[in-house]
């Protein structure tokens, strides 16, 4: 595909929206580094979103609106509406058991002191590296990959830009540990990449567990319980483990 | 009621108060209740607001008929909407803008305009959503969001510096 048949303002949308595949998002960004009127224009762009969604935030639907709601439709009718929310949990976990035996099943191996989330983490991470694509959404913008994990799994963990420190944020990808839809965050990790998994912080949290080349560290932190994972050495994961630790103790999100 | 939310932010921005928009809902609500069975799969929140969407014009229809524009007028108003390349604000002034400021110059976005704008940041929904909610192509939906975020900046530009 040609880039320069695209007008670059329709691009710069899908960049922002985090419409644009991987590739196309490295390409965006290359260019965006090479054309500073193209900059100064995402720059206005994202300040637009920001001051949008800061200060235009949504109002919940009145509570008299829920429950005049809630009392119309009784059981009887609601009844047809939960079976929807039921399959779509059943497909979810129907589809991490299928990527888990297609994409892992060389890798069960482990035997850290709670396998089956450190398995399903290491598997998930192998699965994006395998896949080719890492990340469901691809952004170099934490702005842009809290809201997406808001809008998909209503969890919005904490994306510190670790850019400055030298782990650039590749993006975002839903992962299904133990059955439940868990956001990930993506950063580059020198020449590999690590995820770092927010998962609910009643999960069970070990130290590190390392296993046929992948490193995993956890630990506890604003309401979650983290997980970072990555095919890199040991000594790099915990350099940024530190940056990303500090990075959320000094901005709160 | 999943996903009510969501259909009182966009109602709210499409009938432009509070009190038709908690109409709008509550006969969406319904609406969306007896017609469970219409459910084709796919995005349930995307279903939602679509019937949200449809309500809000046929109520508006009903109840409000001065303030309903005509499809042919939407498309005439996307049309006359000036493209705009002059103004280029300083990213401090776009952060800086009011809240007040900001929700006149979404509410004064075309209609076209406004939804698309309004379901992309305000209920984050994707282009393909946006598309089969809207009943346009995902280019429509991207060129839509292009002028409706010139527009405010442009604005932001003319009316802020």
């Amino acid at each position: 595909m040609n880039d320069d048949a695209i007008d670059p303002r329709v691009t710069m949308q899908a960049s922002l929206d985090g419409e644009l595949d991987a590739a196309a998002q490295a390409a965006f960004e290359r260019r965006l580094a090479d054309d500073p009127v193209l900059a100064a224009d995402y720059a206005r762009h994202v300040a637009l979103r920001r001051v949008l969604r800061t200060k235009l935030p949504r109002e919940p639907a009145p509570a008299g609106l829920r429950a005049r709601l809630d009392a119309m439709s009784g059981p009887a009718v609601t009844q047809p509406v939960r079976p929807l929310r039921r399959d779509f949990v059943q497909m979810a976990a129907a589809l991490a058991v299928g990527l888990g035996l297609g994409g892992g099943a060389t890798f069960l191996a482990l035997a850290p002191r709670d396998p089956s989330v450190v398995e399903a983490l290491i598997t998930a991470h192998r699965r994006a590296l395998l896949s080719g694509t890492p990340v469901d959404i691809a952004s170099n913008d934490h702005h842009n990959v809290r809201p997406w994990f808001d809008a998909r799994i209503a969890i919005s963990p904490p994306a510190p830009d670790l850019a400055a420190q030298g782990y650039p944020l590749v993006g975002g990808r839903v992962d299904v540990i133990g059955g439940t839809p868990a956001p990930s965050l993506v950063y580059r990790l020198g020449a590999h990449i690590v995820s770092v998994t927010a998962l609910p912080a009643a999960s069970p949290s070990t130290q590190a567990s390392g296993n046929a080349g992948f490193q995993a560290v956890s630990w506890r932190e604003s309401g979650f319980t983290f997980w970072a994972v990555t095919d890199a050495e040991r000594r790099e994961l915990d350099g940024f483990v530190v940056a990303f630790k500090t990075a959320i103790t000094n901005a709160p999100p | 009621m999943p996903h009510l939310d969501d259909a009182y932010a966009f109602a709210r921005w499409l009938t432009g108060n509070a009190t038709d928009a908690e109409d709008v809902v509550q006969e969406a609500c319904l609406r969306a209740l007896n017609g469970v069975g219409t459910y084709a799969g796919g995005n349930a929140r995307a279903w939602l607001l679509a019937i949200v969407r449809n309500t809000t014009f046929t109520w508006l229809a009903r109840n409000r008929p001065k303030a309903l524009v005509l499809t042919d007028d939407l498309e005439a108003a996307e049309r006359t909407a000036p493209a705009p390349e002059t103004a280029t604000p300083e990213t401090d002034l776009i952060a800086r803008a009011d809240e007040a400021f900001l929700h006149a110059a979404v509410a004064g976005l075309p209609p076209p305009l406004r939804e698309t704008l309004v379901l992309r940041e305000f209920n984050g929904m994707s282009y393909r959503d946006i598309a089969d909610i809207t009943g346009v192509a995902v280019g429509t939906v991207m060129s839509r969001l292009a002028r409706a975020r010139a527009l405010l900046i442009e604005r932001i530009g003319k009316d802020m510096s």
